[in-house]
C-alpha cells in the first residue's frame, strides 16, 4: 500500500517536472545528431545487403570515420546527467519543505518511502531510456533504408539494460547525496564533481600513473614496444574503475558484433585479415565482465543509499 | 479524571542529541478531546517532543503512550490515530489542494470510493473548496495551515499534534485556524495538542497548558489556574501617599506596588482587591478606578526567564 502511493506521485511529480522534458531533449538530439551524421557517412559507401545489420548497430556503436562521438558515447556522457537530474533533491528537498516530516507522520514504514522512490525514478529512466533509443532506432531505419535484424534487435534490448544500470547508478549516486547533504545545491555540485572525475579527470589520472608505471619517461625518446603495450594495459585496467569506462565497454560489446576483445589486443583483432563478426553468446560473454561490474557498483550505491536513509535520525530541524 | 481518559501519556521521557538534553524527564498526561497547548520559547524541546509521541524518534529513555499504544513499539499504530501538522506545513506546491489530500489519503489507505466525498467535506469544514483546484503554490501561510489541518483529519484521528501552526501567519488567519481546532475538540471530540510561543492565543483557546523550558517542563495546569499565579491590580485614587504603599505591601500575597503619580500597580499571586480596599477605609482617600487582570505573560516569564 505504502510502497505503491508514494511510486505514483513520485513518477507523476516527475513526469510533470520542469526538467523531465529537458533531459529527455539532451538524449534525443544527442542520438538524432549521431545517427544522422553516422548514416551520411554510411551513405557514401556502398553496403551489401549481408553486412546491413552490422552496419546498422555500428551506427549506434560508433565508427572510427563518423564525425561525430556515437550513441553509446553520448549516453555515457550525459546518461549520469539524466540520473542525477532525477534524483539530487530527491530527500532533502522533502526534508527541508516539511513534507517528509507530514509523509512519515502516516502509518508508513520509511522503508516504503525510499522503496517507492528509487522505483519510480528506476521506471522512469527505463522509460527515457528505451523511449529515446526507440527513437534512434526508428530515424535510423527511416533514413539508411534498413533495420538491425532480429539479432541486432536483441544486441539492442541488452544496450537498453546496459544504460539502465549505469543511468540507474548514477541516479542513486544522487540520491545517497540528497540523503547526506541538506541543501539541493551542494548535493547538485557534489554529483557533478564526481561526474566531471569520473568522466574526464580520472583518465587524465591514470595516463599520468601508467606513464610513470611503464617507465615511459625513463625510456624517453624511444621507449621498447614492451613499455608501450605495459603502458596500454595499466591504462586500461586503472580507468575500470570509472563506470564510464564499464559502460562503454559493456555497451558497446553488446551492441557492435565486430569488437572481438575488450583489451589492448582489440587494435591487433581489427588488422586482422577477415575478422569475424562475433555471436550475441560471445559478445555477451565479452561484455559480462564490465557489465557485471556495472550491475555491482549500482547495487552498491542504491543499497547504501536505503542504508543511510533508513539510519538517518528524524530531527526537529526536519519540522 | 478517570485513567481511561488519557489520550497521551509521558513517563520520564528523554531525548539526547549527543551532550544536547533537548528532552528532559518529561512526564505529562493529556485528556480525551482536550485542548493542550505546550508553551516554550525556541528550542525548548517541543517538536523533539512531538516526534518521540509521533514514534518518529526514538526517546533516549522513558517511554509514551498515545491512544493506548506504546511509541517505540507500535509507532504505525500510532501513526494510524494522530494527525500531525509540522511547522512547515510540508505540502507540494505544484499539486493542487486536492491532489495533495489525495496523496495523504493514499497513504493511509482511505477506500477509493469514500476519498473523493471526504477531501470534498474536509475542504469545506477548512474553508477551502473553492480554491479546491487551485495549486498550493499560490496560497497564503493561513491557507496551507489549513490545508494541512484538513491532510491531517483525512485519517480521521483521535489526536491532532500541531506545531507551532500560528507561526507565520496574520492575526485574523490565527484566529480561523484556532477557532478551527477549538471546533473540532468541541464538535468532534478529537483531543488537540500543539505548540505556540504566542500567549495571547494559548490564553484565550487551549483548556490546559504546559510551559517548557530548555527541555523540561514546568508547570502544568489549567489557564484559568495558571492566570491566577500572578495578577496585576493598577489603583487610581485621587492622592497617593508612602503609607498607603507600605500598608498594601504588607498584604499576604502582593509582591511589589509601584507608584506611578496617581496610579499604584500591585503585583500579587493572588486575587486581594477587597483587602487592597479595606486597607484603604477609613481615609478620605477616593478610589477612581481599578482594574484587575490576570497575566500569563507574567507567569511564563517567570518560568521562562530573560531568554524569551
Amino acid at each position: 500500500m505504502g510502497v505503491r502511493s508514494i511510486v505514483r506521485k513520485e513518477v507523476a511529480e516527475h513526469l510533470s517536472s520542469k526538467r523531465f522534458p529537458l533531459i529527455f531533449m539532451l538524449i534525443l538530439l544527442s542520438g538524432l545528431a549521431t545517427a544522422y551524421f553516422g548514416v551520411q557517412s554510411v551513405a557514401q559507401a556502398r553496403i551489401r545487403e549481408a553486412e546491413q545489420a552490422i552496419t546498422f548497430l555500428r551506427l549506434l556503436s560508433g565508427t572510427g570515420e563518423a564525425p561525430l562521438p556515437s550513441f553509446v558515447y553520448f549516453v555515457g556522457l550525459f546518461g549520469p546527467i539524466i540520473g542525477i537530474a532525477l534524483s539530487f533533491d530527491s530527500i532533502n528537498r522533502e526534508v527541508a519543505s516539511g513534507s517528509m516530516l507530514k509523509m512519515l507522520s502516516n502509518p508508513i514504514r520509511r522503508d516504503n518511502i525510499i522503496t517507492g522512490k528509487i522505483v519510480a525514478g528506476l521506471l522512469i529512466i527505463l522509460l527515457l531510456i528505451s523511449c529515446a533509443t526507440s527513437l534512434v532506432v526508428g530515424f535510423v531505419m527511416l533514413i539508411a533504408g534498413f533495420g538491425p535484424g532480429i539479432e541486432g534487435a536483441f544486441r539492442i534490448i541488452y544496450f537498453v539494460l546496459a544504460s539502465f544500470l549505469y543511468v540507474g547508478l548514477w541516479f542513486g549516486v544522487g540520491l545517497l547525496f540528497s540523503i547526506i547533504f541538506r541543501r539541493a545545491t551542494t548535493s547538485a555540485l557534489a554529483c557533478i564533481s564526481l561526474w566531471i572525475f569520473f568522466t574526464i579527470f580520472v583518465y587524465w589520472i591514470v595516463d599520468i600513473i601508467a606513464t610513470e608505471l611503464a617507465g615511459l619517461r625513463y625510456h624517453f625518446p624511444s621507449p621498447p614496444l614492451a613499455a608501450y603495450v605495459q603502458y596500454f594495459e595499466i591504462r586500461e585496467a586503472l580507468s575500470r574503475i570509472s563506470p564510464f569506462t564499464l559502460y562503454a565497454e559493456a555497451a558497446s560489446a553488446l551492441l557492435n558484433p565486430e569488437i572481438r576483445s575488450l583489451s589492448i589486443f582489440y587494435y591487433y583483432a581489427q588488422d586482422l585479415p577477415t575478422p569475424q563478426p562475433l555471436s550475441l553468446d560471445l559478445s555477451i560473454v565479452l561484455a559480462w565482465p564490465s557489465f557485471s561490474a556495472l550491475m555491482a557498483i549500482f547495487i552498491i550505491v542504491l543499497t547504501l543509499s536505503i542504508v543511510t536513509f533508513m539510519r538517518a535520525e528524524v530531527k526537529p530541524t526536519w519540522a | 479524571m478517570s485513567e481511561k481518559d488519557v489520550v497521551i501519556k509521558a513517563v520520564n521521557l528523554t531525548k539526547k542529541y549527543g551532550d544536547l538534553v533537548a528532552v528532559k524527564n518529561l512526564n505529562l498526561e493529556v485528556y480525551e478531546g482536550e485542548f493542550f497547548c505546550l508553551l516554550g520559547p525556541n528550542g525548548a524541546g517541543k517538536t523533539t517532543t512531538f516526534l518521540m509521541f509521533l514514534g518518529l524518534t526514538r526517546p533516549t529513555s522513558g517511554s509514551a503512550w498515545v491512544c493506548g499504544y506504546n511509541v517505540i513499539t507500535h509507532p504505525i499504530e500510532v501513526r494510524k490515530r494522530v494527525g500531525f501538522v509540522p511547522e512547515a506545513p510540508g505540502l507540494y506546491d505544484d499539486l493542487t489542494a486536492r491532489e495533495n489530500l489525495t496523496f495523504t489519503a493514499d497513504l493511509n489507505g482511505v477506500p477509493k470510493g469514500v476519498r473523493e466525498k471526504k477531501i470534498k467535506e474536509l475542504l469545506e469544514k477548512v474553508g477551502l473548496l473553492e480554491w479546491a483546484d487551485e495549486k498550493v503554490g499560490k496560497f497564503s501561510k493561513g491557507m496551507k495551515q489549513r490545508l494541512a489541518i484538513a491532510d491531517a483529519l483525512i485519517k480521521d484521528p483521535k489526536v491532532l499534534i500541531l506545531d507551532e501552526p500560528t507561526a507565520g501567519v496574520d492575526p485574523t488567519g490565527s484566529e480561523e485556524i484556532l477557532s478551527l481546532l477549538k471546533t473540532l475538540t468541541r464538535e468532534e471530540g478529537i483531543t488537540v495538542l500543539m505548540s505556540s510561543h504566542l500567549l495571547h492565543h494559548v490564553e484565550k483557546y487551549s483548556d490546559r497548558i504546559a510551559i517548557m523550558t530548555r527541555g523540561e517542563i514546568v508547570r502544568v495546569g489549567s489557564v484559568s489556574s495558571l492566570t491566577k499565579e500572578e495578577n496585576v491590580i493598577e489603583l487610581e485614587l485621587t492622592e497617593v501617599d508612602e503609607d498607603l504603599i507600605s500598608k498594601i505591601l504588607e498584604l499576604r500575597v502582593v509582591k511589589s506596588v509601584e507608584r506611578h503619580g496617581n496610579k499604584i500597580v500591585i503585583v500579587t499571586s493572588g486575587d486581594v482587591r477587597e483587602e487592597v480596599l479595606r486597607v484603604m477605609s477609613g481615609n478620605i482617600r477616593k478610589v477612581l478606578g481599578m482594574k484587575f487582570t490576570p497575566s500569563l505573560e507574567r507567569v511564563y516569564a517567570r518560568y521562562v526567564g530573560e531568554g524569551t
